[in-house]
């Protein structure tokens, strides 16, 4: 029987320079930061980019890494960080060369998305929606809904208190459920 | 008439859950490249090594510049090796290598008229 080695072991032998160990870390959680910056960035090509920086990032802070949380925490604190200032980009250039926002949502009307392939459609109505939201807002939608934890590591990951997470939540859910109800009704 | 206790605001909130990850997981595998890890490992092996990398990048960009240099002062140095053959008295090694004339007593104070012709009224 092989044992599988815990993400503390493996860090513990990335920081002695064993690269395997920490390639090891890298395809155990690859999917899960994806996620997360996926949900904070939408549907980019700067997700790819952002994955790989935040590996870097936490290669390069190995020793710093006191395994005081769970390595995926810290690593998902890692990728909102790296998305917030991604974001912060994205603002700034568009400031710079286009204004985007008077943007408009569209909505569908209930029953729109019948076949396979509108599911895109609902996809990109779905990152259109977030899009609209604050970027700190974002981040908590995504730790508590897309990511899955709870308000008090959501709360560490962000270094908020515990109630700043659950008044973000609510306004960040009240305004996307008030701007995807035709989505959400479909099912009812 | 639908007598049922209304439940729609969870069911909402539930379905708005759902939707959110499952958007997702399709942006995260739609903007993700392959071979992730590969890539990753890739800039991890170049951050292990700075300073061999730094110096390989610097030996690779002046290559043909530090060859074609050895080459050059090769070349020198054979010719004057060549041409210190002629020389009446034995020069030494410096001499031979920067093509010095072998200074002696006699070359010292052997200036002839000419040398003197354009600045001797």
């Amino acid at each position: 029987m092989t044992l599988i080695p815990s993400d503390d072991t493996l860090i513990g032998r990335a920081r002695e320079g064993d690269q395997n160990a920490f390639r090891e870390l890298l395809e155990r959680h690859q999917q899960m930061v994806a996620r997360t910056v996926a949900g904070m960035l939408g549907a980019s090509a700067e997700v790819d980019d952002l994955v790989q920086e935040v590996f870097i990032r936490f290669y390069k802070t190995l020793d710093r890494f006191r395994g005081d949380a769970a390595c995926s925490t810290y690593l998902t604190r890692i990728a909102i960080n790296a998305s917030l200032d991604a974001l912060r980009r994205r603002k700034r250039m568009r400031l710079r060369f286009v204004s985007r926002d008077d943007e408009t949502v569209t909505l569908p009307e209930p029953g729109f998305y019948d076949t396979e392939t509108d599911r895109f459609d609902r996809a990109e109505l779905i990152n259109l929606a977030m899009n609209k939201l604050k970027p700190h807002h974002r981040a908590v939608v995504v730790l508590r809904l897309v990511d899955g934890y709870s308000t008090a590591e959501a709360a560490e990951i962000l270094g908020i208190p515990q109630g700043t997470v659950l008044s973000r939540l609510s306004r960040a859910t009240a305004y996307l459920r008030d701007i995807l109800g035709p989505v959400l009704a479909e099912e009812d | 008439m639908d007598l049922r206790p209304s439940s729609k605001p969870k069911d909402h909130n539930l379905r708005l859950q759902s939707l959110l990850r499952q958007t997702a997981e399709m942006s995260a595998k739609s903007g993700m490249q392959p071979f992730l890890a590969d890539r990753i490992m890739r800039r991890v092996q170049i951050l292990n090594q700075p300073e061999e990398q730094f110096w390989q990048t610097l030996w690779l960009a002046f290559r043909p510049v530090a060859l074609a240099s050895v080459l050059l002062i090769l070349g020198f140095v054979s010719y004057n090796t060549f041409v210190s053959r002629n020389y009446e008295v034995e020069p030494t090694t410096t001499e031979i290598v920067f093509g010095l004339q072998p200074l002696t007593l006699t070359t010292a104070y052997s200036a002839g008229l000419d040398e003197f012709s354009l600045t001797t009224p």
